[in-house]
């Protein structure tokens, strides 16, 4: 009865989008990586000198044997998926403030003419149409639009069997 | 080595929504500055300290705030600092004075900008006064600013709400002379005694019984 006589009261709530500027420095390594990708429309990687393996995205220093890495291969844009995920659950985007749209795939990339394996989306979320070791290819943004950012790439295109 | 001329800048931006929820009791405190222009200050029932910006618990003594107080606006700088560089989230272009305003008739101080005056004449214990912006969505901002206040010092000076306590002892000071002590002692009972008014009441409950049969 209590409830029922209590005048009902407006609840104040703050709905803000906060947006914070920043900038990403890409040092030598990544920038070499970035700027072949804006300006070539090529994906190069680095190659250690001590074991031969090659990583993407490349990194200063080998992971495995800690020697510093100096070799650059360039890959194809074409490889095949190592592993896949279609999500389903939306989350919040940092770039724009808002829900990603779902579902999506992300993957993970091995490239031809190197055992380095690059994450990116795919355009296929169907996990029926997908499978491990699938063929798929680079589609990169349109010329003049590409900022040397790693979305320059913007999706792998599967290509069917 | 790779060489430096390869490395550049990538701009990017971090976008983050979030929601405030002010709750049911402190919504109360936004309606007031929104619909009345109107700031208000809760007051915890035990030690009598009133709080702006509200809270539901007393800080000190952790005791449930239910009493409102409506204050009047004007305060007195305690502490400031002076904005000097610009942020996007800043709501104006430096330089901006902050400052910690204690209102009159509140024990705690309330963060906010000072507007109206230059950075350089801002003093700790000017005398301001809150100013309501004219659109009001039930936000801090509501209250624009607070403005330097030409009305004499002595004028809004707080007065302290009288501490009630619970034992009346000014009472028995006044009687002076009668020891009230005295009068108890008889009240002390021997173990004798006690085991007698047993005994009594042993009886009592035995001749009860026999009535009821």
């Amino acid at each position: 009865m209590a409830l029922a006589t209590k005048p009902v009261q407006e609840l104040i709530e703050v709905q803000e989008l906060m947006s914070i500027p920043l900038v990403f420095s890409t040092g030598p390594t990544m920038g070499r990586f970035l700027a072949e990708i804006r300006d070539h429309k090529r994906i190069w990687a680095n190659q250690c000198p001590n074991c031969g393996r090659t990583q993407l995205p490349p990194r200063i220093v080998c992971a495995e044997c800690n020697v510093e890495v100096t070799e650059w291969v360039e890959l194809k844009t074409s490889g095949q998926v190592v592993v896949f995920d279609v999500v389903y659950v939306p989350t919040i985007n940092p770039l724009t403030g808002k829900m990603r749209e779902v579902p999506y795939t992300t993957c993970s990339i091995k490239l031809d003419g190197g055992d380095a394996t690059l994450m990116h989306f795919l355009d296929e979320t169907d996990p029926k149409k997908l499978r491990v070791g699938q063929r798929v290819e680079a589609v990169f943004r349109p010329d003049g639009e590409r900022t040397g950012n790693v979305l320059d790439i913007l999706y792998f295109h599967v290509i069917p069997d | 080595m790779t060489e430096a001329k390869w490395a550049f800048e990538v701009p990017g931006k971090l976008e983050i929504p979030y929601r405030y929820f002010a709750g049911t009791f402190s919504s109360r405190w936004f309606r007031a500055l929104r619909d009345e222009k109107k700031i208000l200050g809760c007051r915890c029932p035990t030690c009598r300290k009133v709080f702006v910006p509200p809270r539901g618990n007393c800080e000190r003594c952790l005791s449930k705030i239910e009493e409102w107080v409506e204050l009047p606006g004007t305060g007195t700088v305690e502490s400031f600092t002076v904005v000097r560089y610009a942020e996007p989230f800043q709501p104006h272009k430096p330089p901006l004075v902050l400052a910690a305003i204690k209102l009159d008739g509140a024990d705690s101080s309330l963060i906010h900008l000072l507007g109206g005056v230059p950075p350089d004449q801002v003093q700790v214990g000017q005398r301001v006064k809150a100013v309501f912006a004219e659109e009001r969505k039930g936000r801090i901002t509501d209250i624009s600013h607070f403005a330097p206040a030409a009305e004499a010092k002595k004028k809004a000076e707080y007065k302290k709400p009288v501490v009630q306590k619970t034992r009346a002892k000014p009472q028995a000071k006044v009687k002076g002379k009668v020891k009230k002590p005295a009068a108890k002692k008889p009240v002390k009972k021997t173990a004798a005694k006690k085991q007698a008014a047993q005994k009594k009441a042993v009886k009592k409950i035995v001749r009860k019984s026999k009535r009821s049969r």
